[in-house]
C-alpha cells in the first residue's frame, strides 16, 4: 500500500473496527428485534434462532476480517470536506455489513467454496440459509438510515435512502444482464457492456456508493458528489479487473477464493468476453465448450488460463484498468479538496487498482 | 392470497360497484408494459448508461423467468385501498403505490419457490439447477428494487419524511419476513423441538408482515398518522394477523380450506398455512425420517407429513388451545382499534368477514 495511504489506513483502521464490532448485534433481545424490524414483539421468541439463522452467517465473515477499504475510503472522503469521522460512528459499520452479507449472495451465485480462507457461508449453513441470511441481514445493514441513528434531516435522510434505493436497482438489473449472459452462454456481449454490467451490479458498495455517501453527509458541494460517484465508477472498474485478473492466477495467498472460479461458473468477464471476440475460430469452440461445460478440472481450466497467456488479454485488461484509473484521478484532481486529501484518493485509486494487499 | 386468509373476502371487499379490482389489474399491466420498456427504464427506472445495457435480457433473461409469478394476485392492494380511502386519502397518486405491495408480493414468492427446493437437501451438487435457481432469484431481487422509482422520482407526490417513512417500513416487513423464514429454516432442521406456542405465534405475524401489517401501515403513512397511532395500528394488525393465520392452519387441519394457487406459489401458500400451532399443540411425536432430507429436512415434505398427521388425527385439546389463541387474537385486535379510533369502516368490513 503507498505510504501515505497506508498511515491513513493505520491511523483509522482501529476506530473503523470497533465501529463494525459494534454495528451488527452479536446476540439478539427484545429490542434488537424491535430495532431491525420496526414491529412491536407481541409475543417472547425464539431470539436465539433469529440470531443463528440471520446474523451469525454475516458475523462469521465480520470475523474473518477483510481490507475493509470502503469504511477507509469513506473516512477519507469524510475528512476531505472537513468532516469528522467520529461523528458518524455507526457508518463504517454498516458499510462493512452490507459488504460482508453482499458477498455470502455472490459466493452462492457463483457456487464458490471459500471466501476469505474460510468456507462460503452457503457450504457451511446451506444455499436457502445463505440467502434468507444475506438479503435479511443485507437489509438490516441500513438500518442506521432507516432509523435514522444518525439524527440527519428529513431532506438528507431521502437524499440517502433514495440513493439506497436507486443503487438496489442497479444491482438488480446488472445482476440480471450478468446472470443471462453466464446462463444463456452469450458470447458477443460488447465491452462497454459488460462494463456498465459490472458498474450497475458492484458500484453499490465498490466505490460509488461509500462516496456519495460520505459527500452527502460531509455536505460536499453537489457538482462534488457527483464527481465523486464518477471516481467510484471509474475506480471499480479498475478494481474489477484486477479482480478478474486474480481470479484466474492469484498472486498471493492473501486473495483468500479458489481460482479459475469464473471458467467453473461460466462467467463472461472481460477477459473471457475478448478471448471469445478475438480468438480463431477453432480456439473460440474449444473456449465456448468449456465454459458451457461449467468444469472445475484444474487441467481444463489450465487450458483456458494458457489461452490468456498466448493472447496477451492480461496486458489488455490491464491497460484498461489503467485507463479508467487515469479517469479517475482526472476527476479526483477537479475536486474541491485540500492537496493532501487529492493524493490519498490517488493513492487509492491506484492501490485498489493494481496491488490490493495492504 | 389475502382472500384465502379473510374469509368472504370478495363479497365483503371487493362488492359489486368497487372499482378496486379493476384498477389494480391496469395499473399492474401498464407497470408490466413499463417493466419491459427500455426508453422507459431509461427515463424514469435505471437511467441513462455511464456506458451501454444490454436490454436483450429483458425478454431473454428476465420476463420469462418472472411472468409465472405474475399469475397469482395478492389482494393486499385492495386492502391498502380500503385503508386509503377510510383514512380520508384516496388520491390518484397514493394509489399506485400498490405497485410496490404487489411486487413485494412476488419476491416473496420467488424467494419461498428458491428456499425450498429439495435439491437442497441433496448432498450432490446440482449446478445447474442452482444456477437456473438462482436466475430465478435475481429476476425476484430486481422486480423487488424496481417500484422504489415511484419513491425516488417522487411520483406520489410527498415530502421527505413521508418519503423516508415509507423506506423504514418497507425494509421493516423485509426484515420481519426474511427473520421469519430464517427461523422457519432453522426450526426445520430440528424438527420443530423446543418451539413453544408463544415463539411460533410471532413468527407467524413475523411472516405474514406483509398481508396485513404493511398495506395498512403504508396507507396510514400517506394519511399523515401520527407515530403512536401507527403503533397502534402495528400492533393491532399483528393480532389480526395471527388470528387469520392460526384459522388458516385450522381450516387447513379439517380440510376445510383448499386453496388453488399457481405451482410456483405452493411454497408461500405453505407458508401461509403451515399448521405449526396445531401441530405444538397436539403433543404429536411424528417419524421425521421420511422428510430428512440427505443434508437438511425438505419443509414443504414436513409439512405435507404435519398435515397427514393432523387430518386424521388432531387431538381435541390440542385445537381448543389453538382456537382459544384465535380468539384472543382478534379480541386484542378490535380492542386496539377501538382505543386508535381509525380506520372504523375496514374494522367493521373484517369483522363482516368473519362473521365476528
Amino acid at each position: 500500500m503507498p505510504d501515505q495511504l497506508r498511515d491513513f489506513y493505520e491511523q483509522h483502521i482501529d476506530f473503523i473496527k470497533n465501529s463494525i464490532a459494534g454495528y451488527f448485534p452479536r446476540m439478539v433481545d427484545k429490542d434488537v428485534f424491535e430495532d431491525v424490524s420496526g414491529l412491536p414483539e407481541l409475543y417472547p421468541q425464539d431470539t436465539q434462532a433469529i440470531y443463528e439463522s440471520i446474523f451469525l452467517p454475516t458475523q462469521e465473515y465480520l470475523n474473518r476480517g477483510g481490507k475493509v477499504l470502503r469504511p477507509i475510503l469513506v473516512a477519507l472522503c469524510l475528512k476531505a470536506y472537513g468532516a469528522d469521522p467520529d461523528e458518524f460512528e455507526p457508518l463504517f459499520g454498516a458499510i462493512e455489513v452490507m459488504e460482508d452479507s453482499s458477498i455470502m449472495m455472490d459466493d452462492y451465485i457463483d457456487n464458490s467454496l471459500e471466501r476469505r480462507n474460510g468456507p462460503c457461508a452457503h457450504e457451511i449453513h446451506g444455499y436457502p440459509m445463505a440467502n434468507i441470511s444475506s438479503c435479511t441481514a443485507f437489509s438490516i445493514a441500513h438500518k442506521l438510515f432507516y432509523n435514522n441513528t444518525m439524527q440527519l434531516s428529513p431532506a438528507k435522510t431521502a437524499r440517502i435512502l433514495n440513493a439506497i434505493a436507486w443503487e438496489k436497482i442497479q444491482m438488480g438489473f446488472g445482476q440480471i444482464m450478468e446472470l443471462y449472459w453466464t446462463e444463456s452462454n452469450i458470447n458477443d456481449v460488447a465491452v462497454d457492456q459488460y462494463m456498465q454490467e459490472t458498474i450497475s451490479r458492484c458500484a453499490f458498495l465498490t466505490f460509488r456508493g461509500p462516496m456519495r455517501y460520505a459527500g452527502i453527509l460531509a455536505d460536499a458541494p453537489d457538482e462534488d458528489i457527483l464527481r465523486l460517484e464518477r471516481i467510484g465508477e471509474y475506480m471499480l472498474v479498475g478494481y474489477h479487473l484486477k479482480g478478474d485478473d486474480l481470479d484466474m492466477s492469484p498472486t498471493s495467498e492473501d486473495w483468500g477464493k479458489v481460482a479459475g472460479e469464473d471458467i467453473t461458473t461460466g462467467r463472461r468477464t472481460i477477459l473471457i468476453n475478448y478471448l471469445l471476440q478475438n480468438a480463431p475460430e477453432e480456439k473460440r469452440k474449444v473456449l465456448e465448450k468449456i465454459l458451457n461445460s461449467r468444469t472445475d478440472d484444474e487441467q481444463i481450466k489450465r487450458i483456458v488460463y494458457e489461452m490468456v497467456l498466448e493472447y496477451k488479454i492480461f496486458d489488455y485488461t490491464r491497460k484498461l484498468a489503467a485507463n479508467y484509473n487515469e479517469k479517475a484521478k482526472f476527476e479526483i484532481d477537479q475536486l474541491h479538496i485540500p492537496a493532501q486529501y487529492k493524493e490519498l484518493l490517488h493513492q487509492f485509486a491506484d492501490f485498489a487498482t493494481k496491488k490490493r494487499t495492504i | 392470497m389475502l382472500n384465502i386468509l379473510i374469509e368472504n373476502f370478495e363479497e365483503n371487499f371487493l362488492p359489486p360497484g368497487n372499482h378496486d379490482q379493476q384498477d389494480m389489474a391496469t395499473c399492474l399491466e401498464q407497470e408490466w408494459a413499463r417493466l419491459n420498456d427500455p426508453d422507459y427504464l431509461e427515463k424514469m427506472v435505471i437511467g441513462t448508461p455511464l456506458l451501454q445495457w444490454d436490454f436483450r435480457v429483458l425478454d431473454q433473461g428476465f420476463s420469462d423467468l418472472i411472468l409465472p409469478f405474475t399469475q397469482s394476485n395478492s389482494f393486499i392492494p385492495v386492502l391498502f385501498l380500503h385503508a386509503l380511502r377510510d383514512l380520508g386519502c384516496d388520491n390518484a397518486k397514493a394509489k399506485q403505490a400498490m405497485i410496490i405491495l404487489e411486487y413485494a408480493y412476488y419476491i416473496a414468492a420467488v424467494n419461498d419457490y428458491f428456499n425450498f427446493q429439495q435439491v437442497f437437501t441433496q448432498k450432490e451438487r446440482n449446478l445447474k439447477e442452482y444456477a437456473r435457481l438462482t436466475q430465478i432469484k435475481y429476476a425476484g431481487q430486481y422486480i423487488a428494487t424496481y417500484p422504489y422509482y415511484l419513491l425516488i422520482k417522487n411520483v406520489f407526490e410527498i415530502g421527505d419524511e413521508t418519503n423516508n417513512k415509507i423506506h423504514k417500513l418497507l425494509s421493516d416487513i423485509i426484515a420481519a419476513t426474511g427473520i421469519s423464514r430464517g427461523v422457519m429454516v432453522k426450526w426445520s432442521h430440528r424438527h420443530f423441538k423446543d418451539v413453544n406456542a408463544d415463539m411460533y405465534c410471532q413468527n407467524a405475524i413475523n411472516s405474514l408482515s406483509n398481508f396485513f401489517i404493511c398495506p395498512v401501515v403504508l396507507a396510514a403513512i400517506f394519511a399523515d398518522v401520527p407515530a403512536v397511532d401507527l403503533m397502534s395500528l402495528k400492533r393491532a394488525f399483528s393480532h389480526l394477523t395471527l388470528f387469520a393465520k392460526l384459522r388458516a392452519e385450522r381450516k387447513i387441519c379439517s380440510g376445510t380450506l383448499k386453496p388453488d394457487v399457481p405451482p410456483v406459489y405452493m411454497d408461500s401458500l405453505k407458508v401461509l398455512t403451515f399448521p405449526g400451532l396445531p401441530y405444538i399443540n397436539s403433543g404429536v411425536d411424528l417419524d421425521w425420517r421420511e422428510v430428512a432430507g440427505e443434508t437438511t429436512p425438505h419443509i414443504p415434505s414436513m409439512y405435507d407429513l404435519i398435515l397427514k398427521t393432523l387430518t386424521t388425527s388432531l387431538p381435541a385439546d390440542g385445537l381448543k388451545a389453538t382456537m382459544a389463541r384465535e380468539e384472543q387474537s382478534f379480541a386484542a385486535f378490535l380492542l386496539e382499534m377501538e382505543q386508535t379510533g381509525l380506520l372504523k369502516n375496514t374494522t367493521d368490513l373484517i369483522r363482516k368477514s368473519y362473521k365476528l
